[in-house]
């Protein structure tokens, strides 16, 4: 009769952890941080489908996935390893916020230098060599690199930032260079 | 006697419990399928899709029910709320800017419109309504002011005035922004004026410079209607070739571009981006907006993404590969004869040779290969979409 007790009592915390577990997504769906905008694709309809007309070669199984994930690409934010010093998600810079002159971040210098960066309000500024980094941390290095990458029309030094959202804006900065 | 006390502690304490969870779970799993939103409900809200066209689908919107969305309007419905379902119109795509020409602090800067226009702040505000054929202008005034006058008495505004169709309809206005020495100056949707000062980014220098630039605000497919890189003659197939390419051009160029955010624009209207020449040359070319129309919404994408497609004219017989491993599909590949000039070297008359090789491409479109066929050949192991 003891054990029949505690298998009930264990019966009732299990059932209650997965009740409680299911009310948790529930509410976490309801009230937790969802952030909108993406600062890459923020209209296409899912253009990698049946709407496709050419076929990739490299496998539609793989190009699909990569569709269907493409929301979860919102909630990316950069590499933060960078000294910044704020949390990931004050720094999720949208297209949104480029549209909105970093409007959002007006409040904190750094996030708002970082978003400008980003977006490319502020005007690359000429670089020589690497040595005019050398001395820089964090995104400071990044954002000089970035500007050496462009003056030296070199995407491989694109590679050596950081921040994987100014990489981004890096390489495609470069490539506006190299096709003008 | 003792046990069966506590069970019946414990089998009261599980019918309350039972009875709390169960409200609590109807409550908010009512609560929650209501407010569901499921991420393909999220991606129809981020593109602007009419309501009416998935209200149906809810409370929850399933990946199913999204393909069936989006056959529907790429099958011809509007993406965006409509009056009626008489009204349904095929989106034109997103709007792109275009860097038309800058004046200098002395110029004067002049303006008509096939219809009334409204004249609005950098905010947005309507300054003023005026007909058509008023005509407007702008001049510098001071401090990164401009002053607006002509149509309306001399009007003081910010460093940005927009002019827009006064009926709401951007896509049937022409403006005529009387470019000094161009008869290509008739351009569709909005024109801004915008006054920068700051480094000369446009022609590449580092002095400081106040330019008031011109520029086009209008969708991508009126966009590609007016490219000045093609005359459209060539095989239909051809025509289909460049008028993707213009496109998925310009669409890169709106999803990535930051090199001319400063002076107010994404692309430039010349060779340092792709000729686009407005209306006028819409008119004059009547081919490429047919072409256009056949592939309307067709881009060049790579693993989902819009691709970066370059093209020159010429290749010394084969393309090469681009810079860097961020763009693997631009592989050097074999050239058409029509496209080769064997002692052309890359970077001359500004053939990077990488991409499309557009002679090339005239001399396959010729041979009777299809469109598709030869955007596969120049651009390796990507697919043709349609984004709108």
């Amino acid at each position: 009769m003891k054990n029949f007790k505690w298998i009930l009592i264990v019966g009732f915390v299990l059932i209650a952890a997965v009740i409680f577990g299911y009310a948790y997504t529930i509410l976490k769906d309801r009230y937790g941080h969802n952030p909108s905008g993406n600062f890459n694709v923020n209209r296409v309809l899912g253009v990698n489908e049946s709407n496709s007309v050419l076929g990739n070669q490299n496998g539609n199984a793989e190009n699909l996935n990569q569709n269907e994930n493409g929301n979860e690409n919102l909630n990316q934010n950069g590499n933060d390893n960078t000294g910044f010093n704020t949390n990931s998600s004050d720094k999720n810079v949208t297209g949104k916020d480029c549209d909105n002159d970093c409007s959002r971040f007006r409040g904190n210098q750094e996030n708002y230098k970082y978003c400008q960066e980003v977006c490319g309000d502020i005007p690359v500024s000429k670089k020589n060599s690497e040595e005019d980094c050398t001395n820089l941390t964090g995104l400071e290095m990044d954002y000089c690199l970035r500007d050496l990458a462009v003056s030296k029309q070199d995407t491989t030094i694109c590679d050596k930032i950081s921040d994987s959202k100014l990489k981004t804006t890096c390489r495609n900065r470069v490539a506006e260079e190299l096709l003008n | 006697m003792f046990l069966s006390k506590v069970l019946r502690i414990v089998l009261i304490f599980f019918i309350a419990t039972g009875i709390f969870l169960g409200s609590f779970l109807v409550f908010y799993s009512g609560e929650a399928e209501a407010s569901s939103i499921t991420k393909w409900q999220k991606m129809l809200e981020r593109n602007g899709i009419d309501r009416t066209l998935w209200q149906r689908y809810l409370p929850k919107i399933t990946h199913k029910e999204y393909n069936k969305i989006r056959k529907l309007i790429l099958s011809g419905a509007s993406a965006t709320p409509v009056a009626t379902p008489a009204a349904v119109a095929p989106s034109l795509g997103p709007d792109i800017s275009v860097g038309l020409w800058y004046f200098s602090k002395s110029d004067t800067f002049k303006l008509t419109a096939n219809k009334g226009y409204n004249i609005k702040d950098k905010d947005g505000k309507i300054i003023a309504q005026v007909a058509g054929d008023a005509m407007t202008k702008v001049v510098y005034d001071d401090n990164g002011k401009l002053i607006v006058s002509g149509s309306i008495p001399d009007t003081s505004v910010d460093d940005k005035v927009t002019f827009d169709a006064s009926d709401g309809d951007n896509s049937s206005i022409i403006f005529d922004v009387n470019k000094p020495g161009d008869s290509y100056d008739h351009f569709r949707g909005k024109i801004e004026v915008n006054y920068y000062h700051g480094n000369d980014i446009y022609n590449g220098n580092s002095s400081n410079v106040s330019q008031m630039w011109v520029i086009n605000i209008l969708p991508l497919e009126q966009y590609v209607w007016g490219m000045g890189e093609t005359t459209g003659t060539g095989p239909d197939d051809h025509v289909k070739v460049m008028t993707t390419i213009f496109r998925t051009y310009g669409d890169w160029y709106i999803q990535n571009a930051t090199k001319y955010k400063p002076l107010g624009f994404k692309i430039r209207n010349d060779s340092g981006s792709q000729i686009y020449g407005g209306y006028d040359w819409e008119k004059d070319h009547a081919n490429i907006r047919k072409a256009a129309e056949a592939t309307r919404g067709q881009v060049i994408t790579y693993k989902g993404d819009v691709a970066l497609t370059p093209y020159c004219s010429y290749t010394d017989g084969k393309t090469r590969d681009y810079p860097g491993s961020d763009y693997p599909y631009l592989k050097s590949v074999k050239d058409h004869k029509e496209g080769t000039k064997k002692d052309m070297k890359p970077g001359d008359n500004g053939n990077h040779m990488w991409g499309l090789s557009a002679h090339g491409a005239l001399g396959y479109a010729k041979d009777g290969k299809s469109w598709i066929w030869i955007l596969g050949h120049y651009y390796t192991h990507v697919d043709i979409s349609g984004i709108y």
